[in-house]
């Protein structure tokens, strides 16, 4: 498609010369870190090693909202869906920290019976179930780092990069570090896969979905393979030491 | 420092405390020996992970609402029913009970959260969910948020103690794991949130309302720490004998600043920090207020309780 070519390389072209396309922020983990895998149908299930795109872009959108949702109210259905589109294509690449303790964590728990209804009002209790259920939290140790791009609006993303507090479950807080930022021409770390790599099953927002779709508060329903999509990930870190308590990963 | 007023668009609490002879918070049972929550943690330098003792975040949640439930109700602020009896559903029990909380007009979210709001401060500092089959989901994401409480390696220290219950038939022999040392906890108050209505992005409650359940808030804070009420204390009551670290406000919209205490260095950290964010965004966007005991830790949340109005708009600026 030689047109398509053309077009590209005169984008190219217009672009300044010091022009920057992709950021590296980089967060201090402050306390420890749980993020159920997207998948799980159980309700403790295993934690993700690190955010996935999806909890990083949802955690951008949440800022990104809150900021400036306010000063759009008059064209809030048009502003966002022109933000969300930015920021859903948005390539995102994790460094994780040097090391990983992945702690698993009994939970004794009281819930709802799920085979009973709930709807039946003339019920003076609902019935509890007892239950044991394991929680992963993970420890970092060391820095970790989120690349994303490409992008001409660094400037914006890192302002809401700087917003963001936590990932994953609520008071999984990270601490954003400024001076660390950067922003380059190309992707700032590429892990190669032929040293080695553990698998993460990667979640992040398809490539056509809409704010409503993903909206929690919207009618619209998201769907499975279509707005929210579930790819291998590969992350540089290797399992050095596992026990029925905890796992240890190491950073390559 | 002048004694002058400031916004707090958000608040945060890194700090090391310690805590002897507790038995706060168990992962079960094994026969008649009762286990401690641990984690394993790794440090910098080392290989092998350390088993330290711990809290979880949702046990602080819990014992931090304990203290909000009786300041709320002394301090006269709104409560619904569920809110009044402390019950987990909040505002969910008022709407289960069809406690006249909606009238038929009120169909959407943003009227739906207004009322919420406006009728129960429980439910708007710690957050709720209420689901409906068909329906919209109900829920308000909490303004505080804790950290899980981590034992600093080596001085923590975990023991088994024997003990029996004597009960008309037989007595039954029991072991219960006790933990001394101290610890690294870190919390955060989003208190822009306080009152914050995001379906309109406006507040539904005065200016007047939110600083009372800013103070509130913050009271049971301290409360939390100086009367922490969780498992097992009517037998292994924990002692507070000591807390010191920094707490952080945030004038303008920027988080404040946090670092866990297992990092030797949190201190001098939070204050570099506080330092660039001042550069970046101008100066006292940050405010430190550090500690070096409980007693000093209630002056700083006594100054805060004084000083700190809940931030409102893009435009409030620090008047140091």
């Amino acid at each position: 498609m030689p047109k398509r070519l053309n077009k590209s390389h005169t984008t190219q072209q217009e672009l300044p010369v010091n022009a920057k396309q992709w950021l590296t922020v980089t967060y201090q983990p402050v306390s420890l870190f749980s993020l159920k895998r997207s998948d799980a149908t159980s309700m403790a299930a295993r934690s993700n090693l690190v955010p996935t795109p999806y909890a990083i872009k949802m955690a951008l959108l949440k800022v990104l909202l809150e900021s400036q949702g306010g000063q759009h109210q008059s064209d809030l259905d048009q502003w966002i869906k022109s933000q969300f589109i930015w920021i859903r294509d948005l390539s995102i690449h994790i460094w994780p920290p040097e090391k990983l303790v992945v702690n698993r964590n009994g939970y004794k728990l009281r819930y709802y019976d799920q085979t009973a209804d709930k709807a039946d009002k003339s019920r003076s209790t609902l019935p509890m179930q007892d239950g044991f259920v394991f929680r992963e939290w993970v420890y970092m140790q060391g820095h970790l780092q989120i690349c994303c791009g490409p992008s001409d609006r660094l400037t914006q993303l890192e302002q809401l990069f700087s917003l963001i507090n936590y990932f994953g479950k609520r008071g999984c807080f990270f601490q954003y570090l400024p001076q660390y930022s950067q922003q380059t021409l190309d992707l700032l770390f590429q892990h190669n896969s032929t040293i080695g790599f553990t698998v993460q099953p990667m979640d992040d927002l398809g490539e056509k979905t809409t704010f409503s779709r993903i909206n929690p508060y919207s009618t619209d329903k998201a769907q499975l393979d279509k707005d929210r999509v579930i790819k291998p990930g590969f992350l540089p870190v290797q399992l050095t030491s596992s026990s029925a308590r905890y796992d240890i990963y190491q950073r390559y | 420092m002048t004694n002058t007023q400031f916004p707090a668009y958000s608040i945060s609490i890194s700090g090391s405390l310690s805590w002897q002879l507790h038995a706060l918070n168990n992962e079960g049972n094994e026969g008649n020996q009762s286990l401690t929550r641990r984690y394993y943690i790794i440090q910098k330098g080392m290989n092998e992970p350390e088993s330290v003792n711990g809290v979880s975040g949702d046990m602080l949640k819990h014992i931090q609402a304990e203290h909000l439930h009786r300041i709320a109700i002394e301090s006269g602020l709104n409560l619904s029913e569920g809110g009044k009896q402390f019950n987990p559903d909040r505002i969910g029990y008022d709407i289960d009970k069809n406690i006249g909380i909606f009238t038929e007009k009120d169909t959407d979210l943003t009227t739906k959260t207004a009322k919420v709001i406006q009728r129960c401060s429980i439910s708007d500092l710690e957050g709720f969910m209420v689901t409906e089959k068909k329906g919209q989901t109900l829920k308000r994401e909490s303004v505080i948020e804790f950290g899980a409480v981590v034992g600093l390696p080596t001085l923590v220290k975990t023991q088994s103690y024997f003990h029996a219950k004597y009960g008309t038939d037989n007595p039954t022999p029991y072991n219960v794991q006790v933990s001394s040392g101290l610890y690294a906890t870190v919390l955060n108050i989003e208190a822009f949130r306080i009152g914050y209505n995001p379906h309109n992005f406006n507040y539904s409650i005065d200016t007047v309302e939110r600083k009372k359940r800013l103070d509130a808030l913050l009271k049971s804070v301290l409360y939390t720490y100086l009367q922490p009420n969780g498992a097992k204390r009517n037998t292994n009551l924990p002692h507070p004998d000591h807390f010191e670290g920094v707490i952080t406000v945030s004038t303008r919209r920027c988080p404040a600043p946090m670092i866990s205490a297992l990092e030797a260095s949190y201190n001098r950290q939070i204050h570099s920090l506080a330092n660039t964010l001042n550069n970046l965004n101008g100066a006292d966007t940050i405010l430190c207020f550090d500690f070096e005991n409980i007693a000093e830790f209630a002056a700083q949340i006594e100054t805060l309780i004084e000083r700190a109005q809940p931030w409102e708009s893009d435009n409030a600026e620090a008047v140091e």
